[in-house]
């Protein structure tokens, strides 16, 4: 049997013509597994899928074993074992940070006053803002607002965590906090997010997914997505034209990603960020080949 | 609310649904317009404010629907069905429009008569947008229910009959509209109560 939290079996997601994803086949199991790719690669569309806000074009999904394409019945209890983060959360107006969550805990179905405001102090407590329950939405910063909006989508300890973009607007503290909130979560359950910050990546997610321009072009671990990059990372001390990327550093070298080494280069060890970039370079280099 | 028995989870639910006040407004606003042409046109009061009357509810309900759901993507991953939340917020945009525009029928010179004739229409109208918004949109629903009623309103003016709207028998058939579509919203509710839905 799978032990997989959420399944994409054979799905695609088209808008018209344009395909948003193309077919994808994708097992999420336990641990923090992070989206990369740049903007409009699929990322927001692929966990709108997963978290069940979006009907596929073609395929089978499975979330905690319920398959949300097969009937409303199974989505709804799907959506039970579910969190979701949007990229944006529009708060409604003139709510406290305690009676938004509350509203979300209703519409998570708990019933019970009593046990339900206790869920909304306890992940309030837990991205540190148990001391701004009371405080209207308006009046948090926009930092607290994506750590509130974070709270919501964390309520009743679903199995499978949807974030879009969660590190977005937060300081570098607060992304720590908040790495160590998605950690605890990954021992017992999945945590699916997309991010632009590499190393939110590198700190955090046992598996990295890259997609770009709909398709899933790097699917393992952080280890093996740094390894495709070894011997490729370069620093020296004149610029490397060849190189895909090329930069002086705070202390005077130039380090070079991809490209051919100058006589006096020595490799370095790459960062995902490195191995990103020389992931999006290929797949230019072979499109620009294939034309 | 709690205490006037409403329970407190549709509390909290109405309580997030502070955007409606552009329902709120849109049908105070429509009332005002309703009262303004039909003052301002003697010759043609009755047949403008009953014509525009009825759609005063399905304009606050379209809006509450469509326009104050700021949470929209957010409420459609979770379990709770999304049919009772609209149910919910569509009710206090009613509480608005429907005195507010009987007020106004009351008030306005010339239309004492017509006060309350415009009521069955517009629960007729108002439920059938119910049910059908369990299939399409707001915006498609309340254009194609604004059509249809403009439709019959025309055919009455054309054929001079717009006093039988006034009539037992025709209140009894917007009545018998309202309650077929009642029920049918019902049946529909209750068998997929539009859990899951996307």
């Amino acid at each position: 049997m799978s032990t997989a939290t959420a399944v994409l079996d054979g799905v695609s997601k088209s808008y018209g013509r344009t395909a948003a994803l193309r077919t994808t086949d994708l097992e999420l199991g336990y641990g923090v597994i992070g989206l990369l790719g740049p903007n409009g690669a699929g990322k927001t569309t692929m966990l709108r899928l997963v978290a069940t806000s979006l009907p596929p074009t073609t395929g089978r999904i499975l979330v905690a074993g319920h398959e949300v394409t097969a009937s409303m019945a199974a989505r709804t209890a799907a959506r039970r074992c579910l969190g979701y983060l949007p990229q944006e959360v529009v708060f409604p107006r003139g709510m406290t940070a305690f009676s938004f969550l509350d509203y979300v805990a209703v519409l998570k179905e708990w019933q019970s006053a009593d046990s339900r405001h206790r869920e909304v102090l306890r992940v309030l407590e837990l991205v540190k803002l148990g001391d701004r329950a009371t405080k209207r939405i308006a009046k948090l910063s926009g930092g607290q607002r994506r750590r509130l909006a974070l709270a919501q989508s964390l309520m009743g300890s679903p199995d499978l965590v949807v974030l879009d973009e969660p590190t977005t607007g937060l300081d570098p503290e607060q992304r720590a906090s908040l790495c160590g909130i998605l950690s605890g979560l990954a021992g017992t359950g999945t945590v699916l997010l997309s991010t632009h910050q590499t190393e939110d990546v590198a700190a955090l997610c046992d598996r990295v997914i890259v997609l770009d321009d709909g398709a899933i072009r790097f699917d393992g671990t952080v280890v093996d997505l740094i390894a495709t990059a070894r011997g490729r990372v370069h620093v020296a001390s004149l610029a490397n034209p060849g190189a895909l990327n090329s930069w002086r550093t705070g202390t005077g070298a130039v380090r070079s990603v991809g490209g051919q080494p100058g006589i006096d280069a020595d490799a370095v060890e790459p960062t995902v960020e490195d191995a990103y970039l020389l992931l999006r370079a290929a797949r230019q280099d072979n499109e620009g080949a294939n034309r | 609310m709690v205490r006037a028995g409403v329970p407190g989870h549709d509390v909290a639910i109405l309580r997030a649904s502070s955007g409606l006040h552009r329902p709120w407004v849109a049908a105070i606003s429509a009332a005002l317009v309703c009262a303004f042409l039909s003052s301002s046109l003697p010759d043609h009061q009755d047949r403008v404010f009953l014509l525009l009357a009825p759609l005063i509810p399905v304009l606050a309900v379209a809006m509450a629907y469509d326009l104050t759901d700021p949470m929209r993507e957010l409420e459609t991953s979770t379990p709770v069905s999304k049919f009772r939340i609209a149910l919910l917020r569509a009710s206090k945009p009613l509480a608005v429009a429907v005195p507010v525009t009987t007020a106004i029928g009351i008030v306005v010179p010339g239309l004492g008569g017509l006060a309350f004739v415009w009521l069955m229409p517009g629960l007729c109208l108002t439920v059938t947008m119910l049910l059908l918004l369990t299939w399409w949109t707001a915006w498609v629903t309340a254009g194609a229910l604004a059509a249809g009623w403009s439709l019959v309103f025309g055919a009455l003016v054309q054929q001079r009959s717009l006093d039988q709207l006034d009539s037992s028998g025709a209140q009894l058939v917007f009545a018998a509209i309202a309650v077929v579509a009642a029920a049918a919203l019902i049946v529909r509710t209750k068998s997929i109560r539009l859990q899951g839905g996307y």
